[in-house]
């Protein structure tokens, strides 16, 4: 942790709660904190779990500069601190399988085992005793934890656990479903901004209207409700000009176009559902009619695809017993969209002050036996390539534009509302505490409470 | 048009019943009520996904008006009826009540109630209703009432003022209070010799209530027949509050000097 009288010390931190100051976003020595005193403690998504389905099975997770090997061993998921422990090299890159040859190094040849143990040293005599210890050649272990269907490492052997350091949102976000889940695809892309900014790109949905118009056209009620006419005033779930079947129709455009704008996040096969229940009986009334056909469409979704063999949690009763926000983040750097019984998510890895590594995900669940295979790497593309969905790609097209604006003279801070981009807020400051060094138990229940804040307030933190 | 009602203590007893009664009339349900299994049995009961949707919730805790009322309006878009019927049974008189007793029967059956009004009123409109199953000893004196009889009492009060206050909008407000009704809370004590005669020989009518009587009673304040009742009291007891009845068995019954 950071030394505790570095307290007052860091540098453009957020003072006023909806105004976050814009060097936070290029600064180099900010930058350096983050590096120093952020990521060294926080719980990182690693890889999927599917990755790793046989015992043996091991994949480099590397993040600024620092390298752990993550593998299934007989007794479950491990990772190691990737360096062979005799002169340093890194002992693997990429993926494999380790079951029989072990973890071998490029160099002089020195191997593990998979449990980290030292099997062989080339001219043991050579060396003196005290330099093979056993205990101490041993691979150096990095915390793991198994979780909404990913290995999440921390390099800070004291930090919280992961489930502790998320709280209650992440048994909601099992609940719904993420452990059974898989990729369906998996696409990487280089961006030139800073990894926060990128992410602040999804904490609210105010920017729907402009930056994906298709989906505001399509079903404006859905917006309006949520963030006002733009004639003023908050409007209702429907549009009451239309009669119920009208509404029911603009609502499955809306579908649609939010299935095939992100190629996944509402599954085709949930589309092809919901297609087929747009004549189903309803009452005249638009308001309960619409809601009603939202909970037939739930409801059939849940049965036709447990008839499949799919192991999808029951929609309508899920949303009651455990409600997941449109957006769900795992604190600092992970975050899920889940809709119907599938999920777009997200990692964002800073590169550099200003840029960043941002990768995505489709999951869905899968029968038995007819999982794919799982995709050990990414499909690497410009951020600004035709092959994006095309509601990744607007979101693309802003976020270089963002990060060459707040470099703008007199351009001193970011203006946030304080009733739905208060995430935005929430988020920095719990990054200033630990930039601080602040209680890792005050920052844990902080981040408690980015649970279901997407679009939500500024809340008051007691750090 | 397809109304929506909410009734709480839905999993069992007079709001089961009263939950299969407003949807036989039309409308879609939510069912609240605290145990997963019994809610599921309502909606096994009902058969009718499109139109139950249930919650299990402790219906003191902070956020359970909200979740409710969310429920509402996510799955059915609109709120016609609320039926505050979930409650507690077998009290003791006020002196032997103690603070962790009065503070559970007035938060489940006064605080809960009051809360879970004061979330949904501002989605009603005209033409919808709320109905608080109170009890006959709301209206007269009863032996053991203690806490029971006070937060039935308040929610009596608390509905007359919600009809004066929310009537002029459309909205009416109404008890229902049963007597001795044979629910799974009360059936248990009729074992009681002692509680079965006290009950059976005061009752100006020759069968206690069943859980139907009451729901039907709340299924047609709930109903367009009922639309110029506001601010009343029904009660479902056979007489018992408004005779003075004893039956001819007790009254001719040797006389024995009170415990």
């Amino acid at each position: 942790m950071a030394e505790a009288d570095s307290a007052t010390t860091i540098p453009f931190k957020v003072t006023e709660p909806d105004r976050i100051p814009t060097p936070r976003y290029f600064d180099e020595a900010f930058y350096k904190l983050e590096c120093e005193n952020l990521w060294p403690h926080v719980w990182q998504m690693a890889c999927r779990i599917e990755q790793l389905p046989a015992v043996g099975d091991w994949i480099e997770y590397s993040h600024l500069g620092k390298s752990v090997i993550v593998t299934r061993t007989k007794d479950g998921i491990r990772a190691f601190h990737n360096a062979c422990r005799h002169r340093g090299v890194q002992l693997v890159s990429g993926h494999g399988n380790c079951k029989t040859q072990g973890f071998i190094c490029p160099f002089h040849g020195w191997r593990w085992d998979n449990e980290g143990k030292n099997k062989f040293v080339y001219g043991r005599h050579m060396f003196d005793e005290r330099q093979l210890d056993a205990g101490d050649l041993a691979l150096i272990s990095c915390r793991a934890e198994e979780a909404l269907g990913c290995v999440f490492i921390n390099f800070d052997d004291d930090a919280i656990s992961f489930a502790d350091t998320i709280g209650p949102v992440l048994g909601r976000l099992e609940k719904k479903g993420q452990s059974g889940q898989r990729a369906e695809w998996f696409f990487s892309t280089e961006i030139p901004a800073n990894w926060k900014i990128a992410m602040e790109a999804f904490m609210e949905g105010y920017h729907v209207m402009k930056t994906h118009p298709q989906l505001q056209q399509a079903a404006p009620m859905i917006y309006n409700m949520m963030y006002g006419m733009d004639t003023g005033g908050i409007g209702v779930p429907i549009n009451p000009n239309l009669n119920v079947r009208e509404n029911v129709y603009a609502q499955f455009k809306h579908m649609e176009l939010l299935s095939d704008g992100m190629s996944g996040m509402l599954h085709a096969k949930e589309v092809e559902i919901a297609r087929h229940l747009l004549d189903v009986e309803l009452p005249d009334d638009p308001q309960t009619g619409v809601m009603m056909w939202y909970g037939i469409v739930q409801h059939q979704i849940t049965e036709q695809l447990r008839a499949r063999g799919e192991n999808v949690p029951d929609l309508n009763a899920v949303a009651v017993s455990d409600p997941v926000n449109a957006v769900e983040f795992i604190f600092p750097n992970y975050f899920l969209l889940p809709f119907m019984t599938s999920t777009s998510a997200y990692r964002i890895r800073p590169t550099g002050p200003e840029t960043c590594q941002f990768e995505i995900w489709s999951l869905t669940h899968f029968a038995p036996g007819e999982e794919p295979a799982p995709i050990m790497e990414p499909t690497v593309l410009p951020y600004d390539s035709q092959e994006f969905p095309p509601i990744p790609r607007q979101d693309y097209a802003n976020i270089p534009i963002q990060q060459k604006g707040v470099h703008a003279k007199g351009f001193d801070f970011m203006r946030l509302s304080k009733d739905i981009e208060g995430m935005i807020s929430n988020y920095n400051r719990i990054i200033d505490g630990h930039l601080e060094g602040k209680p890792a138990d005050k920052l844990a229940a902080a981040t408690h409470s980015l649970g279901g804040n997407f679009d939500g307030k500024i809340f008051e933190y007691d750090f | 048009m397809t109304q929506v009602a909410i009734i709480t203590g839905a999993g069992s007893g007079i709001g089961f019943e009263t939950a299969r009664m407003v949807y036989a009339q039309g409308m879609a349900i939510v069912g609240v009520g605290r145990s997963t299994e019994k809610l599921k049995a309502l909606e096994d009961s009902i058969a009718d996904p499109a139109r139950i949707a249930t919650i299990s919730v402790d219906i003191g805790a902070d956020d359970a008006p909200k979740r409710i009322v969310q429920l509402a309006l996510s799955r059915f878009g609109r709120i016609d009826f609320l039926i505050n019927n979930a409650g507690l049974g077998s009290p003791k008189p006020l002196d032997e009540t103690d603070d962790a007793m009065l503070d559970e029967f007035l938060g489940v059956m006064l605080r809960a109630p009051f809360r879970l009004c004061r979330e949904a009123i501002p989605h009603m409109q005209a033409g919808a209703g709320v109905v608080n199953v109170t009890s006959t000893y709301a209206m007269i004196g009863g032996k053991r009432g203690g806490a029971y009889s006070a937060a039935k009492g308040g929610l009596k009060s608390l509905t007359e003022h919600m009809a004066c206050e929310y009537g002029p909008r459309g909205i009416r407000s109404n008890c229902v209070a049963p007597g001795v009704t044979m629910t799974e809370m009360v059936q248990h004590r009729f074992a009681d010799e002692t509680f079965k005669r006290v009950n059976v020989e005061t009752t100006p009518y020759p069968r206690i209530s069943e859980v139907e009587d009451v729901a039907g009673v709340i299924a047609f304040l709930c109903s367009p027949g009922a639309e110029m009742i506001n601010g009343q009291t029904i009660t479902v007891d056979g007489g018992w509050t408004k005779t003075k009845y004893l039956s001819p068995r007790a009254l001719t019954s040797v006389w024995s000097d009170p415990e």
